[in-house]
């Protein structure tokens, strides 16, 4: 979708999937869709250089989402979500994987 | 260079004189703008400047290597001083907004660009709007109280960002504060 704007898929899946999900951790992005964890890593370090996201430590894990003053943030925001509408069904899926909570010990 | 003792707010000039030599135009922000308009009643450590042209990294980081400063990861750091350096790439920007005055202080014939007082308040406000950041709401009024403001676009701001509740928390804190 933003391939060519962006110039890495890795990017705009972290992007997307951060903008659908809210603060995420790389580990579960490149869980999600199969990819290296440090490309995951990288990507989301350099869109931390850029301003567009920020990085916050809960517990033993970073936390990265988007950065609230991001001058354009509005604006990408919307860029994303019309992108979004262009992910195949199958795809869009792994985007809204489970946030809401689950008992502890509860059997899955 | 021998930076032992040296001020924020000169280390400051230092840097942005530094700059402005390689023609490397950068606005100094953050909480570095803070001390200095307070006369450090709050003592930053970070001195961030931002970048008006994005290409101009690799100038910036020779201007502080000429310096003295060593890179670790994103900051800059010297062996003398405590403080640390970054660059920060653009927009200069407070939320949505772009910065459309920018103000300048000197010393002898250095000369440090830095946010106005009124655009320090709603940097400082920013943060406190969107990660509740009850530090830096003291920072802005710790500025607000010892520099005039202009009110009326921190209000006009704070409105186009949907803050106007916060804004209120920060409005009625001032007027305490001021009597």
């Amino acid at each position: 979708m933003l391939e060519g704007l962006l110039e890495s898929p890795v990017k705009e899946r972290a992007l997307l999937f951060i903008h659908v999900a809210g603060p995420s951790y790389a580990r579960e992005i490149a869980r999600t869709f199969s990819l290296n964890l440090s490309s995951v890593q990288n990507q989301l370090l350099k869109l931390e250089a850029a301003g567009i996201l920020y990085s916050r430590l809960r517990g033993r894990v970073r936390l990265f989402e988007f950065n609230p003053r991001y001058a354009f943030k509005a604006e990408f925001g919307r860029l994303l979500d019309k992108a979004l509408e262009f992910v195949p069904e199958g795809e869009r899926r792994l985007y809204q994987g489970r946030r809401r909570p689950r008992r502890t010990g509860k059997p899955l | 260079m021998k930076l032992r003792n040296i001020s924020l707010k000169n280390l400051a000039l230092l840097v942005g004189d530094r700059l402005r030599r390689r023609g490397v135009e950068a606005v100094l922000t953050g909480g570095a703008c803070v001390s200095i308009y307070t006369r450090n009643r709050y003592q930053s450590y970070d001195l961030d400047f931002v970048l008006l042209a994005a290409e101009d990294k690799k100038a910036a980081g020779d201007a502080l290597a000429e310096l003295g400063f060593r890179r670790e990861g994103r900051h800059f750091r010297h062996p003398d001083t405590p403080f640390l350096v970054e660059f920060l790439v653009p927009p200069l920007s407070i939320g949505a907004a772009p910065v459309q005055e920018i103000s300048t202080i000197s010393a002898g014939r250095r000369v440090l660009r830095l946010l106005s007082p009124t655009d320090c308040v709603k940097d400082r406000l920013a943060a406190y709007y969107f990660w509740n950041d009850r530090q830096s709401l003291e920072q802005a009024l710790l500025v607000a109280l010892r520099h005039p403001i202009d009110m009326k676009d921190v209000k006009t701001w704070s409105a186009s960002e949907g803050m106007t509740e916060r804004l209120a928390v920060f409005l009625r804190q001032f007027r305490e504060k001021k009597k």
